[in-house]
């Protein structure tokens, strides 16, 4: 199910709390955390994932998209992506004709991509996305799915 | 003109037509990989099959970036037919979200195909290449699998746009009639959902 910025029902303050608590237990734990910190994606790595996120958004976006990756992470065969999906130059996304239209109008979106995704024999499988979505989207990710905390930790 | 000219330009003229259709009948042949049965009936009529070939690009035939919308045509109900470039264009649009989620290749198994205006209704189930069962195992769905609460069909609202087909709504595995509460949430007319609660 296509996770965008209408589709969960916590609350933005609960995910703002969730946010607060995964990185303050991050900063509590710090042996803990280095002995599972994420590592960045190789180049073909990140081309792989990146392959698989393009495709969702292009389809909803329509294409061509490009992003501007402000996060990248790997951890125990998840990966976390946070970007900010671009047009080529003088170009721009028209998301009056998306479902994205209304939450652009009232100032309910974000540019910004993030997603989840598994590795497995069929390569990097979306396990979750959102378009327009903050922070906190992460957090629900983390209660639907076994995800290391550490995934979402803050950079070291 | 002797009877036996006439009688030869009648014959030609004949074989003229049969070539011209022969020549023709290819334009609603099954793309490559497809699946045979044809798809996209009514609510009522049997499943049929479709699916093009993966790979094929997302929005594909029939869209012509930066053109004009087409113009709703509230109420008018139409079946892109098997082959047909529309038909091609939506599923391709939808394809590359379940690929995503289930890996590639998938084709589909088209149980509704409905386009009213530029919005288009598309309930399919995913398949591999000739048939091959989708495993969930590795897909964030094996849970609901394992609960017997999977239905291994997608469902999605698409419009298009300048930028093609894009995927408006979109869910699989429903088990339930998912699509109810987008009749609120969109601005798609009511008539291109199956039927009207």
């Amino acid at each position: 199910m296509i996770r965008g910025v209408q589709m969960k029902v916590s609350t933005a303050a609960g995910r703002e709390l969730r946010a607060m608590c995964m990185a303050l237990s991050a900063l509590a734990l710090p042996a803990a955390a280095s002995a599972q910190a994420w590592t960045a994606p190789t180049t073909q790595e990140s081309v792989a994932i990146m392959q698989v996120v393009r495709a969702v958004v292009n389809a909803e976006l329509g294409p061509p998209v490009e992003f501007e990756i402000a996060s990248s992470r790997l951890l125990e065969g998840w990966a976390y992506v946070d970007a900010v999906p671009k047009r080529a130059e003088g170009e721009r996304f028209y998301y009056e004709v998306t479902r994205y239209a209304e939450a652009v109008e009232f100032g309910r979106f974000e540019e910004r991509v993030q997603a989840l995704l598994k590795h497995s024999e069929l390569g990097w499988i979306l396990f979750e996305y959102s378009i327009g979505g903050g922070d906190g989207v992460a957090a629900d990710w983390m209660d639907e799915y076994a995800v290391p905390d550490a995934l979402f930790a803050p950079a070291p | 003109m002797s009877l036996v000219w006439r009688g030869r330009l009648a014959g030609l003229a004949r074989l003229l037509t049969l070539l011209a259709a022969l020549a023709a009948a290819p334009a609603f042949a099954q793309m490559p990989g497809e699946v045979p049965g044809g798809g996209g009936q009514m609510p009522g009529g049997s499943p049929g099959n479709a699916g093009q070939m993966p790979g094929e690009p997302p929005g594909g035939a029939g869209q012509v970036p930066g053109g004009p919308l087409v113009p709703a045509d509230p109420g008018v109900v139409t079946i892109p037919p098997q082959g047909s470039p529309e038909r091609a264009a939506i599923l391709n649009g939808l394809r590359p979200m379940v690929i995503a989620e289930v890996g590639a290749p998938v084709e589909f198994v088209v149980g509704t195909i409905r386009v009213v205006g530029e919005w288009a209704f598309v309930e399919a189930r995913p398949q591999r290449p000739g048939g091959g069962e989708i495993f969930y195992i590795y897909t964030r769905y094996q849970a609901a699998v394992d609960a017997g609460a999977f239905d291994d069909s997608v469902i999605a609202l698409l419009r298009q746009t300048p930028a093609g087909w894009l995927v408006y709504e979109y869910v699989l595995g429903a088990t339930d009639v998912a699509w109810i509460e987008w009749i609120d949430r969109n601005l798609a007319p009511s008539e291109v959902y199956p039927f009207q609660p």
